[in-house]
């Protein structure tokens, strides 16, 4: 039943991908852009929670009060201060201007923290586990973790399909100038969309600090999980993105137990045999 | 009408037949410099050579092909691992494992194209990424390589390149220059051929481009598997020097990605001469930042974010906006003769004809409105 | 003689290098309809997308209700009660016909244009409401476009060739509906291909050739001599 053991722990895991790729997932959504330093203001997130309780030295998982709102007012400045002014016609500049952003991000934290990793010990909820069965053992953390991230998706889907806010993002992202003709200013739309993601990076943050070891190059590993996550299950698709988490996940989890230098490997090989079979993923958005 | 007069279409402009003269002197200099520079500034010349390269290819993929790699360090440590693979179990002499490199870099990166051109724009960006970490990961589980902590190159294997250390160190440099000479001269050489021309039409527009009939996605993939091939190339000769390999260092993203992208950025994304300038400038930068540390790197973003933000074409567009310069042309210039040999102002191929017409009457002559 | 409503000065209008529109000045009065005839390439898509702010211009060249609007942002001028029926309907595909509607009226103006009413004027939109904007047919795009523009309770509006593509026994639909559409209060300008449908819903008639004004007057005044050599330019 240790099999059993390991893939559930896959499944939940998968959760915590999807948060990373939901951020993500909504920024390319609503203005094309890609934000290569997604995986670093994750990081970043983690590092602001660290500060919080060295402040305050409350539990860990309480830091999100003060890290959400901190994350999604940075997530607004950078949009309206730099990839505004980067969004066009060509796909360079955002691009590079959020590689650069994300290279400024990891060293600046390299220079505030060292390269020492941390994590943030959330006490008794870190081991707390349930058991189901008689073989089978379910972390309370791991199931928050997942349980969070059903619960940010179906909040963005509400968001999206079900108010006005979500309206202008849909309408800007298929025509930006006749959204303008409706009376919104995209710069302010794109700042909130960015808001937006930003706050679900805070929350991906605060789990990542807790469930693991992290120091400031852990950027790009966060990144490419999510990415893999959103491609294996579908562009366009949100329940699709939380289906890849949870597929990579397991992966990752099965890679793991077969030998331990295997874990990144084997997610890495599962996404690209869906990309080489199923281009355009197992859930793709159909468009109109 | 007027019949049009005769004319003739030219490439080269007075400013880079002058070029041409001075950087022939330099090369000369530069190949001669085992015999005027010490050890420490060969080294030095031969990481310019590898970055400029570096710079160059990255520059055709991304900035003349459209194709964002932030993943380039798959083949740079390839080609190094290839060296030592060949080097080490083939029994081949150092410097022949060079365009093997290539050539097996070329091989490889046909599969990989076919699997990242799944994706676009940014998305192939990461996909590169991916790549690159899986190349990392594959060879950090090759234990004949040296598993996770790498290998050295053995002393017999070194002494096969020159019996003599300083013969040895003098053959590395003139490779690396002649490389550097090679990989310019290809990107140039490509980019003023007619595949130059149907890939500076892509990028201006696919849609056009393809009515006429340019095969984009054929063309795009050549450039990707040529690129990966002189890349894997540099990778090998980057660890001929160094003399040691590990997955780290092969495959990492700041030495091999973030650096040659800042240089071309701020050098002049799109333009050949673009990753010159970019090049010495980040060795200047280095030499006068030397004691930051990853600050330096910082410095590097944030000048890479204002020049992507107030300058997309860099220091070496600014240059060409401001003096009409340009040393390496490959845009043609149409050239009409007249009586007194003169050309008329150079109508390259891109300028659209200017209109001319007045104001009508009752309205003052308005200025542009500013955007 | 009443100060019009929006008046125009001068106007240059350019697409990069290229220049589409050579010192337009024109004027509408309140409760006018004003026609725009002329060939494609005239200018007259670019001139409503000026008026509109989609495109840049000098201060001093638009004005409306004795404001400036030249170079404001599309987004204010909107509020200000100019609304744009833009050319090829540009709905929202991934917003449902009602979503359409609503997000026109976003702004909150007040005005006697509801939901209700729009599906009282289109009832056909209400059958429809839940689909996607899109999937209907080009008739029916163009009154959802009409009804979204009107949910903004403008006091100005601008229609850029509505009958483009349909059918003309739909196009007699739509213009049926354009005497509540332009009720009192409201000016309009109309930019039509089809001469006869602009002749005769028309106050009066410009016509764009070339980037330029090359006649005005009002229909009645107007004939077909003079409407060709203004339109080709012969």
């Amino acid at each position: 039943m240790d099999w059993l053991n390991t893939i559930l722990q896959g499944i939940l895991l998968g959760g915590l991908y999807a948060l990373f790729a939901a951020g993500l997932s909504l920024i390319f959504g609503v203005m094309r852009l890609v934000n290569i330093a997604h995986g670093d203001l994750i990081v970043l997130a983690a590092f602001v929670a660290l500060v919080v309780l060295q402040a305050t030295g409350v539990n860990p998982l309480l830091t999100l009060v003060a890290v959400v709102p901190a994350m999604a007012g940075l997530g607004y400045l950078l949009q309206r201060g730099i990839f505004n002014h980067a969004l066009g016609e060509d796909v360079l500049p955002p691009l590079l201007v959020s590689f650069g952003l994300s290279v400024i991000i990891q060293n600046g934290l390299l220079e505030a923290f060292t390269a020492d990793s941390r994590k943030l010990d959330a006490g008794a909820v870190e081991v707390a586990s349930f058991a189901l069965g008689s073989n089978v053992v379910i972390g309370y953390l791991p199931l928050l973790m997942f349980v969070s991230a059903v619960a940010v998706i179906a909040l963005l889907q509400f968001v999206f399909y079900r108010t006005a806010l979500g309206r202008a993002f849909r309408a800007t992202s298929d025509d930006a100038e006749m959204a303008r003709l409706m009376g919104h200013d995209n710069r302010h739309i794109f700042g909130l969309a960015m808001a937006l993601s930003l706050a679900i990076v805070a929350i991906a943050g605060v789990f990542l600090a807790v469930r693991t070891y992290f120091d400031p190059s852990s950027g790009p590993a966060r990144l490419i999980f999510g990415f893999e996550a959103i491609i294996i299950g579908g562009l366009g698709n949100l329940w699709g993105t939380l289906t890849g988490g949870v597929i990579l996940g397991v992966s990752q989890a099965i890679g793991a137990k077969i030998d331990p230098g295997w874990q990144l490997l084997a997610g890495h090989l599962v996404f690209l045999a869906v990309l080489a079979v199923r281009p355009k993923g197992l859930f793709p958005r159909v468009e109109g | 009408m007027n019949a049009m007069p005769p004319f003739h279409v030219t490439q080269a402009t007075r400013t880079s037949r002058v070029a041409v003269l001075i950087a022939l002197a330099l090369l000369i200099a530069l190949a001669a410099a085992p015999w005027w520079a010490g050890r420490a500034d060969m080294r030095l010349f031969s990481e310019i050579f590898i970055y400029l390269a570096l710079a160059s290819l990255w520059n055709l993929l991304a900035g003349f092909t459209g194709l964002v790699s932030v993943g380039q360090q798959a083949f740079v440590g390839f080609g190094g691992y290839m060296l030592f693979a060949l080097a080490i179990f083939g029994g081949v002499n150092p410097l022949l494992t060079l365009p093997l490199a290539g050539i097996l870099g070329a091989l490889i990166a046909i599969p990989v194209g076919a699997l990242v051109f799944r994706l676009s724009g940014a998305y192939f960006a990461i996909g590169t990424w991916v790549v690159a970490e899986v190349f990392r990961l594959g060879f950090a589980q090759v234990s004949a390589l040296g598993g996770g902590s790498g290998t050295s190159l053995p002393a017999a294997v070194v002494r096969e390149i020159a019996s003599g250390r300083s013969l040895r160190e003098s053959i590395v440099y003139w490779t690396a220059l002649g490389l550097v000479i090679g990989v310019l001269a290809l990107v140039y050489g490509l980019l003023s051929s007619r595949q130059g021309l149907a890939l500076t039409a892509i990028r201006d527009s696919e849609v056009a481009s393809e009515s006429l009939g340019i095969d984009i996605w054929r063309t795009k993939f050549l450039v990707y598997v040529l690129t990966a091939g002189a890349t894997s190339m540099i990778g090998a000769l980057v660890f001929l020097q160094k003399l040691r390999i590990s997955p780290d260092a092969a495959f990492n993203v700041n030495d091999w990605t973030a650096y040659v992208i800042f240089i071309t950025v701020i050098g002049g994304i799109g333009t050949i001469e673009g990753p010159i300038i970019g090049t010495l400038l980040f060795f200047l930068l280095r030499e006068a930042l030397a004691d930051l540390g990853s600050a330096y790197l910082m410095i590097l973003g944030l000048a890479a974010i204002l020049v992507m933000l107030k300058s997309p074409r860099g220091v070496w567009g600014f240059i060409v906006e401001r003096f009409g310069v340009e040393l390496f042309p490959v845009r043609r210039r149409v050239r009409f003769a007249e009586p007194g040999g003169e050309d008329l102002a150079g109508v390259s191929a891109e300028a659209a004809v200017a209109g001319g017409r007045d104001g009508s009457a009752g309205c003052r002559p308005a200025p542009r409105p500013s955007r | 003689m009443r100060d019009p409503v929006l008046r125009i000065s001068c106007l240059d209008a350019f697409y990069g290098d290229f220049q589409a529109l050579f010192d337009v000045s024109l004027a509408v009065q309140a409760n006018e309809v004003l026609a725009i005839i002329g060939a494609n390439g005239a200018g007259k898509s670019t001139f409503l997308k000026t008026v509109a702010g989609l495109l840049p211009a000098r201060p001093d060249a638009v004005w409306y209700r004795g404001q400036t609007l030249g170079g404001r942002a599309a987004h204010d001028i909107v509020r200000s009660g100019i609304a744009l029926v833009p050319e090829g309907r540009r709905l929202f595909p991934s917003l449902s016909v009602e979503e359409n509607l609503l997000i026109g009226g976003q702004l909150g103006r007040p005005g006697q244009w509801s939901l209700e009413r729009i599906y009282a004027l289109f009832p056909v939109l209400r059958e429809r409401r839940n689909l996607a904007a899109t999937s209907l047919s080009g008739g029916q795009q163009q009154m959802t476009a009409i009804g979204r523009a009107l949910m903004s309770n403008p006091d100005f509006i601008m229609f850029d060739e509505i009958s483009l593509g349909l059918a003309p026994v739909v196009i007699r639909d739509i213009y049926a509906a354009l005497p509540e559409v332009i009720s009192d209060g409201t000016s309009a300008i109309i930019v039509e291909q089809d001469i006869g449908r602009a002749l005769s819903v028309a106050d009066r008639v410009v016509c764009f050739q070339e980037g330029r004004v090359s006649l005005e007057g009002c229909p009645a005044e107007l004939d077909r001599a003079a409407i060709s050599a203004a339109y080709f330019g012969v």
